[in-house]
């Protein structure tokens, strides 16, 4: 499902050139759940950033989902970020748009009927327990209620792979818990889950994969 | 279409100062587009009926066949630049000299005796008159071929007062030109920088949208299509702004210059030019938001733009 062979990504720097991944080798399952763990600045958000094909490798091959990323034409990515849900510690939810409109971006993107979109996006927000704030816009919400938003909005077209960088990061640890429960009922349905952290509590209470990253590399 | 007009729905609710500055400014131009247009209809219009005035005179020599001046009228006949072609023959010319001048100096032609010195002519009016440049080029290229006719001794068509108005006339079409397209050039900076604009302040739902799969003509496409809404609702505006402020002024006008019959000779853009003033809007619209928004989408598909 998701696989790097000895991946490099070295950015140019001012002095020197910065290599913030290096040699990755590594491989998840489909259906797994694994959380990719390291202090700021190890190349965790690079590793993401790769994953979601916002960046390619200096050298090295990175595959996701079937699709060998580099490889991959610039008008293929589009279609490869279709098969991914990504969610972010900001959230980075749409201001101007209201729960419902947020949670439809991705089946808008794919050009789904609207009858469609609107019994996928209601069901999705049901299960997120956020029904009722379907018409507010995202600053009329809490932290807690925005990032379910933005799992809302990753999962509504049922992806291959779920991508969550530092999901809990702005949340405290009782909201932290209820959105790990929420990525844990996505995982049970056969959703790959992947999720970048550097909350050492929050890993050890689960047992499950853990990849550590230090420096670039993984450790 | 309907996600086009629900960004465009919320582009008015979101950066309503920003639209409509761009919407009063484009309006504004338009209406001097089609101040411009308006005049140089009017004032074709009002040069054309001088132009309609041109007279060829085609003066033959002494003692010209009547063979040679037939074979002339067919020539002239077949350039079809003229509607009506007159013979005069050196006798109706004396009469129409007696005609003239009878009154002032009596007994002028009679003073002539036999020696006629006024010529056989024909006299030509242009089928056209001079309405460009083109026409006064055919006129003076069938003076000039005219000329070297056997029996035509001399050919006049006021040569002065022609090339002055047919100059004039070229410089009047060129300085509209020049400026229309100087304005049209304004217009696409203007409805371009709006959609700069508008994609900076959409900077987050661009990224989240590429994020999520969509391509680049999916992000194009409703600015586009709001630019498009954008300039046919400005030319729409401007010319209904333009119509009022015609209509007031053609009202005053045409008391204070009742003497030059003013109401029969302006009048307000045909159809056939509103429908071109939309069209220049709206496709004016489409094309510098297009051009705007792909030059900046770029920046940001980072993976797309390798």
């Amino acid at each position: 499902m998701i696989e790097f062979s000895h991946a490099y990504k070295v950015y140019p720097g001012t002095a020197a050139p910065i290599h913030a991944l290096k040699d990755i080798n590594l491989k998840i399952e489909k259906g797994e759940f694994v959380f990719l763990t390291g202090p700021s600045g190890a190349g965790k958000t690079t590793l993401f950033r790769l994953l979601s094909a916002y960046d390619r490798p200096t050298s090295g091959r990175v595959c996701v989902s079937g699709f060998d990323l580099n490889e991959l034409k610039p008008k293929q990515v589009p279609f490869f970020r279709r098969h991914l849900g990504v969610v972010y510690q900001d959230f980075r939810l749409l201001k101007q748009r209201t729960i419902f409109e947020n949670v439809a971006l991705p089946l808008e993107v794919r050009r789904e009927k609207s009858r469609y979109i609107k019994l996928r996006v209601e069901d999705v927000l049901e299960q997120m327990r956020l029904s009722h704030k379907r018409d507010e816009f995202p600053s009329q919400l809490s932290g807690g209620e925005q990032q379910r938003v933005a799992i809302a909005r990753a999962l509504v077209h049922h992806p291959n792979v779920l991508l969550a960088d530092e999901p809990t990061g702005n949340l405290d640890p009782e909201l932290s818990r209820d959105i790990i429960a929420i990525f844990d009922k996505i995982n049970a349905q056969g959703t790959t889950v992947f999720i970048a952290t550097h909350d050492h509590e929050l890993v050890r209470s689960r047992a499950c994969r853990t990849i550590e990253i230090q420096g670039g590399a993984i450790v | 279409m309907i996600e086009a007009m629900s960004r465009l729905a919320r582009s008015l609710r979101f950066q309503p100062m920003t639209q409509l500055t761009t919407f009063t400014v484009l309006v504004a131009s338009f209406v001097v587009l089609t101040a411009a247009i308006l005049l140089e209809q009017n004032f074709a219009s009002f040069l054309t009926h001088w132009g309609r005035e041109v007279k060829v005179d085609v003066y033959l020599r002494d003692g010209v066949t009547t063979d040679a001046t037939d074979t002339l009228k067919k020539t002239i006949e077949s350039s079809g630049l003229f509607s009506e072609i007159t013979y005069f023959s050196k006798d109706q010319a004396a009469a129409q000299l007696e005609k003239r001048l009878g009154r002032y100096l009596p007994g002028v032609i009679d003073d002539l005796g036999a020696d006629n010195p006024l010529p056989a002519s024909f006299e030509l009016k242009a089928q056209h008159g001079i309405v460009s440049q083109l026409d006064y080029e055919k006129i003076v290229r069938f003076v000039k071929s005219i000329k070297k006719q056997t029996g035509v001794d001399d050919v006049s068509y006021g040569q002065g007062w022609v090339e002055n108005y047919a100059s004039a006339l070229h410089v009047f079409s060129l300085s509209i030109g020049v400026f229309m397209l100087v304005l049209l050039a304004g217009c696409i900076f203007v409805i371009g920088n709006a959609t700069g604009n508008a994609i900076s302040h959409r900077r987050d739902e661009i990224e989240i949208m590429e994020l999520f799969g969509a391509t680049k003509d999916m992000i194009i496409g409703p600015f586009v299509f709001e630019g498009v809404i954008m300039g046919f609702a400005a030319s729409v505006m401007a010319l209904v702004l333009s119509y009022v402020f015609y209509k007031y002024q053609f009202d005053l006008l045409s008391q204070s210059l009742s003497f030059w019959n003013f109401q029969s000779a302006v009048k307000f853009l045909s159809l056939s030019r509103i429908a071109l003033i939309v069209t220049i809007g709206t496709s004016l619209g489409g094309v510098s938001a297009l051009l705007w928004a792909r030059r900046i989408a770029t920046g940001w598909a980072a993976a797309e733009a390798k």
